[in-house]
């Protein structure tokens, strides 16, 4: 086989790039415009893009171990404790409501400003419709919360929710209201709110 | 006569079944401490770690633990083998757990055997006590698989070498054992096979009769038909008599195991088989604690006869000779807590029969700490005697008339009791202090009025009542009834007009009944019945002051309501019940009502701490005691009754330090006795209660982290004048941090300086030329 130069080749190159009409170029190049958006920029904004509404209770916050000797104490019980509130989660998950609780309380008794404990411990009672027990629990959650807001939001939706279930719609309103004002996302509330918006018509 | 003995064998086909089939033995119901998490910062000296592995039977070793139940300590790890243990919702398999040290703290735990890094280890709850009947019969019941193999196969080998081959009865061995007792002219051999052993235990007396031998060995062939071998012989390991401890009788192999060598059956070697095996024809004779000699002579003829019978090898033969023998028990059988046990009892009847708790065999996990069970027995003990050596007139020669004293912990966030004391010895006195006296709190009440107080408004200036409302601690009487009352204070001093702070720290009395005048005694009544308090309360002006009776607990979970953020939780003992088929019967959860706001609680715990750092609690602090604490001190009148309750964000403890009310004709000063000859303390709170309160505390929080109140939303803080109660200024600098709800607080400012030194106050006023 007879090899084409490479002078030949490039030439050949330089011929079918002016074979092309200014308009098709112009089409090529946005075409390859979108396609540098499509697989660049999109992971980029899907990362900065936050959903409309947050389905369920963010993850818990461990605490890391201090140097200093009495910190680290405290860490480690905190630590321990939330440990304990994510084993109760996990029977929570499998609607084992019985061992749920028990962790949950065992992880209060570790240490009694876990907020997560007393979240879930509450969620666990209004599984149950013990609802009486359910208000003074997130009372509780609702303490150790205040300096986060999405977490404090899921507390208000479930007190939210509690208020709904004993019929005291009201109530209910104003602390779906609350949620939302502490997180504009939290699907609970937002779903609350509908509810009881549908209930009053 | 064929037709009758076919009869009569199938009446006892049936008394056979029903009994292997039904319950098969009177269980005592078995009471537990709460478990122990062991995690990252905790100092091991601090929690007494090795105390607790001790009392859990946990044992030590020169390397590397290789079965459950032993630990290896160095100065830099701290290697356990967990113990295997049934949980209410979970069989925990032991395994092999590495805490790393660093200079006595744990910096890192570990699973060695998963070879992955632990947030936490559980230590297993301690058993503390059982409920028995009057046979008092000590059983721990075990399966065939619990139990090493060469147990099983000593005592085959010492007791019925043919157990496998023969039906019940072994007619080769009747006739062995009658030659041999004829040739030594005694018996000194029996021929019952371990079924016929079984069979006279299980079903039958200890008559030696040759009817009631005829009926064991029909007995025996009848099991023999009906069950396998080994079913006979795990019952027969849980029937079996294996001693004495005190009263108490030991049955069982897995109670034998832990009673001789302080383990669980599955961990005992096979020289300690063969001392067990060597027990079962006179374990009382044969006991290593009470005859060393024949002990080891026994296990020896065991061995022997395994060795014959090639169930063991030369070496393993030599090596279990070589063994140790124990002395004397391993384990105490002395019954932990008694007062938290009949309280317990108490609690447990009212859905369990005595005859459940006693043969039933359930397991009853509690709430209870051992180690803070253990400080407050040594503390009110030490406490009580140091009084006496002080003040020599409150010691008593009889034991029933001595001082008496209580000393009740809980955990607030959970009602857990975590040490139950309701007396000085209870040996002396079952009576139990804690739940069932009922004694004039006296200034603790007042606490109650304080309470009312904040809720309402001050009808003077028409705010809520705060910590710098002003209060009129001036002369009154009231009529009380058809009486007259004029409160006086301990002092004997009226001190005019004082901040609401000041009177609760001093523990005025005078301002305080003023004050629950203008509040009403209704409402205090009220709040106190809201917060935990049961008792009936005589609603009249001295109530205020604590003259109603109420139980010892009340008080402690009516207080406990204040370090819960004004929750209120009933207090809790049980954590769950499970029967003898690993079945929960019963979880106790939490249990809490909203009594008071979380502010309102707040600052009545910033008021007691008040009471610590300068009022009547000041003692405290003169004892070393130097952690964020609350407290109250309460003397009931002619000084019958001396309390104190204070506590940490984590642990509260209510003390009570007192005479029993009974009636003693003393010819004794009349300050020491009543007018109905009952005795008194003649001390106040500070003096009687508060000292053996600093000494449990500081043990119990030795090693701990120090925490501090939670300061909930709301709540602000503003320095206050001392006297007036108005805002800190250049001209009264010597102010406190009061905490106010937030739009409660003053918005006037003090300008003089009562207490101030004027000349200095004038000599700046001068060099600014202020008028």
């Amino acid at each position: 086989m007879v090899q084409k130069p490479l002078a030949g080749s490039l030439i050949d190159v330089l011929n079918s790039i002016m074979a092309h009409t200014p308009a098709e170029y112009v089409r090529l190049l946005l075409f390859f415009f979108g396609l540098l958006i499509t697989v660049v920029l999109l992971p980029v904004g899907c990362t900065r893009f936050q959903p409309a509404f947050i389905l369920e209770e963010p993850p818990l916050r461990s605490f890391s171990t201090f140097n200093r000797t009495q910190q680290a104490d405290i860490a480690g019980r905190q630590n321990a404790s939330i440990e304990l509130t994510n084993q109760g989660l996990s029977y929570l998950s499998e609607w084992q409501l019985d061992e749920a609780i028990s962790l949950f309380e065992k992880a209060i008794a570790l240490h009694s400003s876990n907020p997560y404990a007393y979240y879930y411990l509450a969620k666990a009672r209004y599984i149950r419709k013990e609802y009486t027990q359910t208000l003074p629990l997130l009372g509780k959650a609702a303490l150790y919360l205040q300096d986060d807001s999405t977490w404090l939001s899921w507390v208000y939706a479930l007190r939210g929710k509690t208020y709904e279930a004993l019929s005291r719609f009201d109530e209910a309103r104003w602390q779906y209201q609350q949620s939302l004002s502490k997180d504009p996302r939290n699907a609970e509330a937002r779903d609350g709110i509908d509810r009881l918006t549908s209930l009053s018509y | 006569m064929a037709t009758l003995f076919a009869v009569y064998v199938g009446f006892l086909s049936g008394v056979v079944t029903d009994r292997f089939e039904g319950d098969r033995w009177k269980l005592p119901s078995k009471i537990y401490s709460d478990s122990f998490i062991l995690h990252v910062g905790q100092d091991v000296n601090g929690i007494h770690l090795i105390e607790r592995l001790e009392r859990l039977d946990y044992r030590p070793v020169s390397e590397q633990p290789g079965k459950p139940g032993e630990y290896y300590l160095t100065p830099d790890r701290l290697e356990i083998f967990l113990h295997d243990f049934k949980y209410a919702d979970k069989d925990f398999k032991g395994f092999r757990t590495l805490l790393t040290l660093d200079r006595g703290k744990i910096v890192k735990i570990k699973d060695l055997q998963g070879n992955s890094e632990l947030v936490l280890a559980e230590l297993e709850p301690e058993l503390i006590a059982a409920f028995y009947d009057e046979t008092w019969e000590e059983r721990d019941l075990i399966r065939l698989d619990e139990v090493p193999f060469y147990l099983t196969d000593a005592i085959v080998a010492v007791e019925d070498a043919r157990f496998y081959h023969h039906i019940g009865i072994d007619p080769t061995g009747i006739v062995r054992a009658l030659w041999i007792n004829l040739k030594k002219g005694a018996i000194v051999q029996g021929g019952s096979t371990l079924t016929q052993q079984l069979v006279k235990n299980f079903y039958l007396d200890q008559k030696r009769t040759l009817t009631r031998k005829f009926k064991e060995a029909i007995m025996a062939i009848l099991l023999e038909i009906q069950y396998t071998k080994d079913e006979i012989l795990e019952a027969y390991l849980n029937e079996i008599y294996m001693g004495q401890s005190g009263a108490m009788g030991i049955y069982g192999m897995g109670e034998a195991a832990r009673f001789y060598f302080g383990k669980r059956p599955r961990d005992i070697t096979l020289g300690e088989s063969a001392l067990l095996a060597g027990l079962l024809s006179a374990p009382n004779l044969f006991s290593p604690f009470h005859n060393l000699s024949k002990a080891k002579g026994r296990k020896v003829r065991v061995l022997d006869r395994m060795r014959k019978l090639e169930m063991i090898t030369e070496s393993e033969y030599l090596q279990a000779i070589q063994e140790n023998i124990p002395v004397q028990p391993p384990v105490k059988q002395q019954r932990q807590a008694p007062y938290f046990v009949d309280f317990l009892r108490q609690q447990l009847s009212d859905h369990y029969s005595s005859e459940v708790l006693v043969s039933e065999g359930l397991r009853i996990f509690t709430t209870l700490d051992t180690q803070l069970q253990r400080q407050a027995e040594k503390s009110l003990v030490r406490g009580l005697k140091q009084l006496e050596l002080r003040y020599p007139d409150l010691y008593r020669q009889n034991p029933s008339d001595q001082l008496q004293g209580l000393l009740v912990v809980l955990q607030p966030q959970t009602g857990h009791i975590k040490a139950m004391v309701g007396g000085r010895d209870y040996s002396v006195s079952q009576f139990n202090r804690v739940s069932q006296a009922r004694r004039q709190p006296g200034s603790l009440f007042k606490l109650f009025v304080y309470a009312a107080a904040t809720r309402q408004e001050d009808k003077t200036t028409g705010t809520a009542y705060t910590g710098v409302s002003l209060l009129d601690d001036s002369p009154f009487t009231i009529s009380s009834g058809e009486t007259l009352w004029s409160p006086k204070n301990y002092d004997k001093i009226y001190h005019g007009t004082v901040t609401l702070r000041t009177a609760f720290e001093k523990s005025l009395n005078v301002a305080t009944a003023k004050l629950a005048q203008e509040v009403g005694i209704d409402r205090v009544a009220d709040i106190a019945q809201a917060l935990g308090i049961q008792s009936p309360l005589n609603r009249v002006p001295s109530l205020a002051l604590g003259t109603s009776e109420v139980v010892p607990l009340e008080m402690a979970v009516a207080y406990g309501t204040i370090v819960n953020g004004g929750m209120r939780i009933e207090p809790k003992a049980i954590k769950e019940v499970v029967d003898v088929m690993d079945q929960v019967l019963e979880r106790r959860t939490l249990e809490m009502r909203q009594v008071l706001t979380v502010q309102q609680a707040y600052l009545l715990t910033h008021l007691l701490e008040g009471v610590v750092e300068r009022g009547t609690a000041r003692s405290v602090r003169n004892l070393g005691f130097s952690r964020p604490v609350a407290g109250k001190t309460g003397t009931s009148s002619k000084y019958r009754d001396a309390w104190f309750v204070g506590y940490t964000p984590d642990l509260f403890a209510l003390t009570w330090v007192g005479f029993d009310r009974y009636a003693v004709n003393r010819n004794s000063a009349k300050e020491k006795t009543t007018s109905k000859g009952e005795e008194t303390v003649s001390l106040t709170g500070a003096t009687a209660a508060v000292p053996i309160w600093v000494d449990f505390m500081t043990a119990a929080t030795e090693g701990l982290p120090v925490s501090d109140f939670v300061v909930p939303p709301g709540i602000i803080f503003e320095k206050v004048d001392r006297k007036t109660g108005l805002l800190s200024s250049i001209g009264c600098p010597k102010g406190i941090d009061e905490a106010f709800i937030k739009g409660t607080e003053p918005t006037e400012t003090c300008h003089y300086s009562i207490v101030g030194n004027k000349g200095t106050l004038q000599w700046f006023r001068n060099l600014l030329q202020v008028r």
